[in-house]
């Protein structure tokens, strides 16, 4: 059998290419010519191999965008997205100084992703605190947070009372467990509560309430105020990374 | 990581149109935590671990993807709860396989459920997954990815450009040449054929 007799036709058919009349005779034939049956069967068959094949490659596709997200919640992305981003980055800054100009505290809607995903860093493990009590509840919580089980570790987290020496600290973690889920108003909150305290986790929690700003779209005067600060205080923790930022934002 | 939000049409428009407006849907939809967190959070509950849920959901991704292609997802429930269901299924289809087990799910979808025996929504044999990727490498990697990207509705253009063709006529030309050979190897191999069939 000749496939390349019947292969345009086919192709056409099965793209609804062919006109009424012409599909029409050719599902007639079809009917009729069993060389033309057996080339539309092989071509429909072939298209299931070829599905096949792209489903493979969603799969892989899954994969890898699954290893990137955990590469970024362990703090390793943070490089190959900066690297990546570069030129993203480049651009948005061009148009940035653009709207900078009309409206100093409005941020970029095309590049506060990236900037978000430059900046976030899931927090590592620190020291203990607390009551026994608490204490379990916040480790339990933080384990759940490491294997990126959020919703967990939100319930753990929430436990802690308001009246615990631990309290401000799982509030710190709360707001990185929502930010898991993708909850990022009540992430927002959470890192406020941490920023506007006096325990040891204040600078992270700022720096957090910061990007979870731009990231939600919530950035204004205050939260650029905040930021100059970051970045004119040599002694802050992300000192270095709010001078960066400031300066990708200008 | 882009600001597109999609409605469940506008969704199911983007995967059905194919190319690189399908990848960025299917990316949307993969980059919602909190599905995944419900899905992983059925699976954890139900004798599964972590890389399971993960699995389930990325495995549910992929039928859904199938089924708006192939015109089997009605519309009659939102895309996100169809996905979950499916990724339930999916779980409770091979703990079956494993042992009869009474599931627990605290969110009971309301919406519309994937039909349990169809074959859409089964997981591939063995058999089947060793057949398909035999027949796809007597492809060569050139002539694979076009056929592929052909299939899944990205222009020739967008063929050329994403393979370094010299131009939209030669991917035409390769897609062409490609997929004959493949009809004809399936034309010359008669029992492949039959197994072919009986698999899919």
């Amino acid at each position: 059998m000749k496939i390349e007799n019947y292969y345009d036709r086919i192709d056409q058919y099965h793209a609804g290419e062919l006109s009424d009349s012409d599909s029409k005779s050719f599902e007639q034939e079809l009917n009729n010519n069993e060389e033309l049956r057996r080339a539309e069967e092989l071509y429909r068959l072939s298209l299931q191999v070829l599905d096949f094949g792209a489903e493979e490659n969603l799969r892989k596709d899954l994969k890898k965008w699954n290893s990137e997200s955990s590469s970024v919640s362990t703090g390793g992305r943070i490089v190959s997205l900066r690297h990546r981003s570069l030129q993203i980055l480049s651009a948005a800054a061009a148009v940035l100084l653009l709207i900078f100009a009309v409206r100093s505290f409005l941020m970029p809607q095309a590049s506060t992703d990236e900037l978000f995903a430059s900046y976030y860093k899931t927090p590592s493990q620190t020291g203990w605190r607390g009551n026994a009590d608490a204490q379990n509840a916040l480790t339990s919580a933080k384990k759940a947070l490491a294997e990126e089980s959020y919703a967990d570790a939100v319930d753990g987290f929430s436990e802690i009372a308001q009246t615990d020496p631990l309290y401000v600290e799982a509030q710190y973690y709360l707001g990185h467990a929502l930010v898991g889920l993708n909850n990022l108003n009540a992430a927002k909150k959470a890192f406020e509560t941490v920023a506007n305290s006096e325990d040891k986790f204040q600078e992270k929690g700022e720096w957090n309430y910061l990007l979870v700003c731009m990231k939600t779209k919530q950035w204004n005067v205050e939260c650029e105020a905040k930021l100059k600060n970051i970045a004119a205080d040599e002694g802050y923790s992300f000192y270095p990374e709010a001078k960066e930022l400031l300066k990708k934002m200008k | 990581m882009n600001a597109i939000t999609y409605t469940n049409e506008s969704l199911v428009a983007a995967i059905k149109k194919g190319g690189s407006v399908r990848q960025i849907a299917i990316r949307w939809l993969y980059d919602d935590k909190e599905l995944q967190q419900r899905v992983v959070s059925f699976v954890k509950n139900n004798r599964g671990n972590q890389e399971d849920g993960t699995d389930m959901f990325h495995e549910g991704i992929i039928v859904l993807d199938r089924n708006i292609r192939e015109d089997k997802f009605r519309g009659e429930a939102p895309v996100k709860g169809y996905l979950y269901s499916i990724c339930r299924f999916l779980w409770m289809n091979q703990m079956r396989k494993q042992e009869r087990i009474s599931l627990v799910d605290p969110i009971k979808p309301a919406q519309e459920e994937p039909d349990f025996e169809t074959p859409e929504v089964a997981f591939r044999s063995e058999e089947r997954k060793g057949l398909l990727s035999h027949l796809l490498d007597q492809l060569g990697d050139q002539c694979r990815k076009v056929l592929e990207m052909w299939k899944l509705s990205y222009s020739m253009a967008e063929i050329a450009d994403t393979l370094q063709l010299s131009s939209e006529a030669n991917a035409r030309k390769i897609k062409y040449r490609c997929h004959m050979a493949l009809m004809e190897y399936l034309d010359k191999n008669p029992r492949m054929l039959e197994q072919l069939k009986d698999v899919l």
